[in-house]
């Protein structure tokens, strides 16, 4: 009895606690950064506290230990924090997780009561095999550079992508007409992008829509961060534990547990996500949360009743248990598996001519495509991206943009530079630092204005300066290196660019503003290596003389 | 009380209403300036007031105090309750020290000077060549302006600009003009001179594409012909010319190798093209060097022969 008013109030804490993370995370990732710069700090503070990517970033980024020191940080607070204290991430401070519950209250409400018999809770062959293999794909896949398995099932990126597409994008719409109504707001960029929204919304709702029916059936069957923090949750000193002793067999628990994963007879702690629901609910105390207790009835860690206790044996008909060993052999094949098909991948899709990955990705223009800065390689960052768009959104120039399958079929939506409409601002770095999954690496301040990122390309006879006999400049008043001067040529009577590509960083200023039609002048392409740029050169050749600092020159 | 003694009262009360609004505020708006195009009237006569106001010395605030005053005074420019819109050059996203931007101090001191004399709104704007929120912020203008009073406005969408023909122009159509510059009752043209690695110079006249949506029009169908025919979109009422810290080399961007002379200088004048000529000057290379000057004076836009102006030069 004396279990139930400080479990309600636990529950109650975790819930506005979890409402409050959401909200953050929501603030973090609605609205564009090209408007609203400290909204995508917020969504790179707090994308950095999700497991997943804090793993990706330390063990496959090949991060330097200061660009990694906050990852580690944050896997290392979250793992010994997991196995200290359960699997509280994924009912406190997943944003998935969280608007799964948001979906399921709101379904339920349009639902009659659960009533009738409780279906008992059972660990089985069929529900441990596509976690694992899930699992398995997804993080083989970003050790094997094919990160569209994780790309799909990732939970921050899944609700990163999703929110933002969806209640983000609304919002802006909504605030636009707002502002068109004389509401003193800045206009917001709003994209029409048929296959980086599709991408967004297609798993985001999948999920959602799931959980409104299914509380929590992403978590429990397909998440690969749920599944690996599930098995430490197993280990954990301090999580919900079943007292089978204690059970009345109510049913209090079943009806309240939002990951089906307890029902009196057994308790699932692979799934349970330490909601605290069901201590809340349970009359007996038979539930609670604490520290294991050394009594006959309570056995190992994982299944609170084992399968051949005597307890066991006098169970209702109906809910006969399948053997442990068998569901562990299952997982682990499941797991086996997917490592395998994940890591063979590159190597099938060669045998089979199946772009999963390409060496050189090619825009429409057929210009190779330009990676971020703080990539280093083409093929590095695009091996790593899951796609969560964390650098799109924080981007002030918005000239980053979700690709559909230009880097191959095994990694959708990773993002590029498009010249067309933006250039990359020479003192930001916002999206390097954005970056959760290392994808793009966040190095010391000042190296990204010398990282090459592409290289322009200079067609004379398109500048109109040549064609029209028109004086321009264009591209050399934005160019922030000196890579383009406009210069006296011999032979020419206006002078014209000239370009050095040494010099050049790839921002892509020269080409976004160009204003030659069909073609323009100043061309930009990707290098699929980025490489030191030579220092930029600004200050030659002066006009003739210094004028006087004293006196007047008229 | 019946009906017709609440009809008569409620008549009695709208005429002396009427008769209020009639005398005050309504007066008030009659009375103000025409609209977009018109350039204030000095008050006190003419005759006395320079054409062109040259300080040189002190500090960003106190040239902008002297310069005023010299040309007769805030008033003289700013009515009660005018709605200011200042333009300064925020184009790029650097630090103040590059002065790739107008200098903060004088857009502060612009924007006190204007809110004292009684002006009911100063907004500041650019339409920014690097990304807006940056280089507003970077440049120091959108901190200063915003503690002198003003109120920062954004340019960056489409939808703020509305198509403006200019009377007489033969290269700019179909330009798209901020509507702030379009509504306001005193523009004030505020550019840095500095080199400029496409124009050669930029100062007065270029300063006026940040007020226009496309200006890779300008660029594609003759750069000189449409600064010059920019002034014809709206003429600045002022034009407040910062040549503190001229950038000499890697204009219009600046960079650490950037090469600067240390003017102390501000230029002020009603007239575009004699500010430029001045700033063509001070720069070096002279009013010849940069065509558009002597196609805006063709037009018509203002004198470019400094020998026929009232200047006024003051040292501090």
């Amino acid at each position: 009895m004396k279990a139930r008013n400080p479990a309600r109030i636990a529950a109650r804490v975790r819930g506005a606690s979890a409402a409050l993370w959401l909200g953050a995370f929501c603030a973090g990732v609605a609205l564009p950064a090209t408007e609203l710069p400290e909204t995508a700090r917020l969504a790179a503070f707090l994308a950095r506290t999700q497991p997943l990517h804090s793993l990706e970033k330390i063990l496959l980024a090949r991060a330097g230990f200061a660009a990694a020191a906050a990852s580690v940080a944050a896997a290392l607070v979250l793992l010994a924090g997991t196995l200290v204290f359960g699997r509280f991430h994924c009912s406190l401070t997943c944003p998935l997780g969280t608007c799964q519950d948001a979906a399921a209250r709101a379904a339920s409400r349009l639902r009659s009561p659960r009533r009738g018999p409780v279906r008992p809770v059972r660990p089985k062959l069929r529900t441990t095999i596509p976690r694992w293999l899930a699992a398995a794909l997804a993080i083989s896949g970003l050790a094997a550079g094919i990160p569209a398995a994780a790309a799909l099932l990732e939970p921050y990126t899944v609700f990163a992508r999703g929110f933002q597409r969806s209640f983000g994008d609304l919002a802006s719409l909504v605030l636009n007409g707002l502002a068109a109504l004389g509401v003193r707001i800045p206009i917001l960029t709003v994209r029409w992008e048929p296959f980086a929204f599709g991408l967004a919304i297609l798993p985001f709702g999948a999920v959602l829509a799931a959980g409104a029916f299914r509380s929590r059936l992403f978590c429990g069957e397909l998440c690969p961060a749920g599944t690996l923090l599930g098995v430490l949750n197993r280990a954990a000193l301090l999580r919900v534990r079943l007292d089978r002793e204690a059970c009345v067999d109510c049913g209090a628990c079943a009806r309240v547990c939002r990951a089906r994963c307890v029902d009196g007879r057994t308790l699932d702690a692979s799934r349970c996500v330490q909601c605290l629901d069901c201590v809340a609910a349970c009359p007996t105390g038979a539930l609670r949360y604490g520290l294991p207790r050394r009594t006959a009835a309570a056995a190992g860690p994982g299944r609170d009743v084992p399968a051949s206790s005597p307890a066991r044996r006098t169970a209702a008909p109906g809910s006969v248990p399948e053997p442990g060993r068998r569901v562990f052999l299952a997982g682990t094949g499941a797991a086996a598996a997917g490592a395998a098909l994940a890591l063979g991948a590159p190597g099938i899709a060669g045998a089979a001519d199946l772009p999963l990955s390409r060496s050189e990705p090619r825009g429409p223009s057929g210009r190779p495509l330009a990676a971020p800065p703080g990539a280093l390689s083409v093929d590095r960052y695009a091996g790593l991206c899951t796609a969560c768009g964390t650098c799109v959104r924080s981007c002030p120039s918005g000239v980053l943009k979700h690709s559909a399958f230009e880097f191959g079929l095994g990694r959708p939506g990773v993002p590029y530079l498009d010249y067309g409409r933006a250039f990359c601002q020479y003192e930001c770095a916002a999206c390097s630092s954005a970056c959760p999954s290392g994808a793009l690496l966040d190095r010391e301040p000042g190296l990204k204005k010398r990282e090459a990122i592409g290289k322009s390309e200079l067609v004379l006879a398109d500048c109109i300066v040549v064609s029209k006999g028109t004086r321009c400049g264009a591209c050399a008043e934005h160019c922030p290196t000196g890579a383009v001067r406009i210069e006296r040529v011999e032979d020419r009577s206006l002078p014209v660019p000239v370009l050095h590509v040494p010099t050049c960083i790839g921002c892509g200023a020269c080409e976004t503003v160009c204003p030659s039609t069909p073609r323009k002048a100043m061309t930009v392409s990707g290098r699929q290596v980025h490489e030191i740029a030579d220092p930029p050169r600004k200050d030659a050749p002066a006009p003739a003389g210094t004028p006087p600092e004293e006196g007047f020159a008229f | 009380m019946d009906r017709r003694d609440f009809l008569r009262t409620l008549g009695r009360g709208a005429g002396a209403l009427g008769a209020a609004w009639l005398l005050g505020p309504a007066a008030r708006a009659f009375a103000q300036s025409a609209g977009p195009g018109g350039s204030a009237a000095p008050v006190g006569g003419p005759g006395a007031l320079p054409d062109l106001v040259a300080v040189k010395g002190g500090t960003a605030a106190s040239r902008v105090d002297a310069a005023l005053a010299a040309a007769g005074g805030v008033a003289r420019f700013v009515r009660k309750g005018a709605l200011v819109v200042v333009k300064p050059n925020i184009g790029w996203d650097v630090r103040p020290e590059l002065a790739a931007n107008t200098d903060p101090g004088v857009v502060k001191r612009i924007v006190e000077l204007c809110l004292a004399a009684g002006a009911r709104k100063v907004v500041v704007f650019d339409h920014t060549c690097d990304a807006w929120r940056a280089a507003y912020s970077n440049s120091g203008i959108e901190a200063a302006a915003k503690d002198a009073g003003a109120e920062v406005a954004p340019a960056h969408a489409e939808s703020y600009y509305q198509a403006v023909e200019g009377r007489g122009a033969r290269t700019l159509k179909g330009a798209k003009v901020h509507e702030l510059v379009l509504e306001a009752d005193l523009f004030i043209n505020a550019p840095v001179l500095k080199n400029h690695g496409g124009a050669g110079m930029t100062c007065a006249m270029k300063n006026l594409m940040g007020a226009v949506w496309d200006r890779g029009y300008f660029h594609s169908r003759g750069l000189d012909a449409c600064i010059a025919e920019a002034v014809l979109l709206r003429k600045p009422d002022l034009n407040i010319v910062d040549a503190g810290k001229v950038m000499l080399s890697g204009g219009p961007r600046g960079s650490a190798g950037s090469r600067y002379s240390d003017q102390r200088l501000l230029l002020l004048s009603p007239d575009i093209v004699a500010v430029d000529v001045a700033s063509a000057r001070t720069l070096g290379p002279g009013p010849d060097a940069f065509e558009y000057i002597g196609k805006a004076a063709a037009l018509g836009l203002g004198q470019a022969d400094l020998g026929k102006l009232a200047i006024r030069r003051i040292e501090l």
